[in-house]
């Protein structure tokens, strides 16, 4: 399949500041031309890490979006070749709509009042 | 309501140098308008989280300490500080989870208003795996009163006084880490960073990027990685297993021994860095070298501070206090009324071998210490791999004695499989 498969820990309506604090994800599919073909949300038993990373390789997901990200996770993930955008802090519109333009990158801070 | 960026202002510009205060503080503060978002993070924090004052001013509190509590016990949600401190862990920009101290404060005007959340940070030392906190421990952390442990404990003190590496090596569970950790602390560096970092853990490809720095490559996407050795600036860094240093890797620690000075991966020029090294190894340093997986030169400067830990079976006379310590303190730990060993559990527990040391027996205790229902350890409360000879009373058609132990963790993966003992028999599973 083209396109792209992303994970997105959030918590609420943001980008879940810690990877293994979060029990929500959304999981979408980016088509080649940057549109989102697909989007489900995903509640998960309990906040873990662990749990997280098994649904990501079960599920062929390409990238992994979150803000902290331990790095043992990371270079889990890494390792098993799905790429890792962290350190993000947003909202998940604008997140979203800068991952579908592939103009996300790790460590960027998207919220409007933010001094940065 | 005044806006985050005018309270901010405000703080920047009042007669007071408050962030010039913060600055100076030892400890990590974070200063929140009445939404949580930051106004203020002072150097120590800023270091500690990564986060740039420009690029954490105005972002939720959430986003920029990302502690284990935020979203489930805040402060800031509270509506209040909190009297008492929280002990907690944040992950930083570099990815690093280090536990910290959290205590929230309140500033108020004259009326009674409030102002400013300030959040201070205090650094902890790292976790045992038991839970239990290493740091505050000191010298007494290190368990043993057999003469070799002495020998050890009055060693540790000139280890500690020196700037020269160190090397341990020791079985798996002998306390290696422990004591790098307690060199550490016992030193001038004390406050300073101080790093483990396992080697085995990265691609070779990456090691050195990740130890040395990374400068970033403009059109490559490259990066850039501000190196451990940078991070562990005035502290120690410590790599648990030497084996895993490959040769090349081996040779420019080498060059970092002998100059003081790291280069980055992209820079030609090199530059000095203030870190003490430590190694530790359950292998042989002399089997590595005839292997020639360990470079002459590198054991040359290695050798001089080493320390040979026992193992657990050579220690014969701390088996009995140790165990009686672990009990203890598991006993204190689960609320249980545990106040030693049956006559039999002893004899059990003093001819079983260790293979994993000290670790492994400490997960025996806390595993005998959970399961016990009773003032006294029982047989029957030891993982079923502690075997259990046929002359122990209540013994009879148990384990078989060479039933081999399945290593120094077992006993918390079985803990979920914990056995019907209320009868006071053990039964192999």
């Amino acid at each position: 399949m083209s396109g792209h498969r992303i994970l997105i820990a959030l918590r609420g309506n943001e980008v879940a500041w810690r990877f293994d604090k979060t029990a929500e994800a959304l999981v979408c599919d980016i088509d080649d031309s940057g549109g989102v073909v697909s989007r489900s949300e995903i509640i998960f038993a309990r906040f873990s890490a662990e749990d997280m990373c098994e649904y990501v390789l079960a599920h062929n997901i390409d990238t992994v979006v979150a803000g902290a990200v331990e790095e043992e996770y990371y270079h889990y993930l890494r390792w098993k070749r799905v790429d890792v955008i962290d350190n993000v802090a947003g909202e998940l519109g604008p997140v979203l709509e800068r991952l579908a333009q592939g103009r996300l990158g790790s460590g960027d801070i998207l919220f409007p009042e933010s001094g940065a | 309501m005044v806006a985050a960026t005018d309270k901010a202002v405000w703080f920047a510009e009042s007669v007071l140098d408050l962030p010039d205060f913060f600055d100076a503080m030892p400890i990590g503060a974070a200063v929140y308008d009445s939404l949580g978002r930051v106004l203020h993070l002072n150097a120590y924090l800023r270091r500690l989280t990564g986060f740039g004052q420009s690029e954490a001013r105005g972002l939720p509190c959430r986003h920029v300490l990302r502690t284990a509590v935020c979203g489930q016990d805040c402060p800031h949600l509270r509506q209040g500080g909190c009297d008492q401190s929280l002990d907690t862990d944040i992950v930083n920009r570099a990815r690093r989870k280090i536990p910290v101290r959290l205590s929230t404060r309140l500033l108020r005007d004259r009326h009674g208003e409030t102002l400013y959340r300030v959040d201070f940070v205090e650094e902890l030392a790292q976790r045992g795996t038991d839970g239990m906190l290493t740091k505050k421990s000191g010298l007494g952390a290190l368990i043993g009163k057999s003469e070799v442990m002495e020998d050890i404990l009055s060693v540790l003190p000139e280890f500690a006084r020196s700037d020269r590496p160190v090397l341990l090596v020791g079985e798996t569970g002998t306390g290696k880490d422990l004591i790098a950790e307690l060199v550490h602390e016992s030193s001038l560096r004390s406050k300073r960073p101080f790093l483990r970092m396992n080697l085995g853990f990265l691609p070779a490809n990456l090691l050195e990027a990740e130890l040395f720095g990374r400068a970033a490559e403009e059109g490559s996407g490259l990066e850039e990685i501000r190196g451990r050795f940078q991070e562990a600036a005035g502290g120690s860094m410590f790599f648990p297993e030497l084996s895993d240093a490959p040769l090349a890797l081996q040779q420019r620690l080498t060059v970092f021994l002998d100059t003081g000075t790291v280069c980055p991966q992209g820079r030609e020029t090199p530059f000095p860095v203030d870190v003490r090294l430590m190694f530790a190894t359950q292998r042989s340093p002399e089997e590595l070298a005839a292997k020639g997986l360990l470079d002459p030169e590198f054991y040359k400067r290695l050798s001089i501070f080493r320390l040979d830990l026992p193992p657990l079976r050579e220690r014969g006379e701390d088996l009995p206090f140790l165990l009686a310590y672990f009990a203890e303190r598991f006993a204190e730990r689960f609320k249980k009324t545990v106040k030693g060993f049956s006559p039999d559990a002893m004899s059990i527990l003093a001819e079983y071998p260790y293979p994993g040391n000290v670790r492994e027996l400490r997960n025996i205790v806390e595993y005998a210490v959970m399961t016990s229902k009773s003032s006294l350890i029982l047989p029957a409360n030891l993982p079923v791999y502690v075997p259990v000879r046929s002359s122990a009373p209540g013994a009879a058609g148990l384990a078989p004695a060479a039933a081999p132990g399945p290593g120094p963790d077992a006993p918390k993966a079985r803990a979920g499989k914990a056995r019907k003992e209320s009868t006071g028999k053990r039964s192999a599973t």
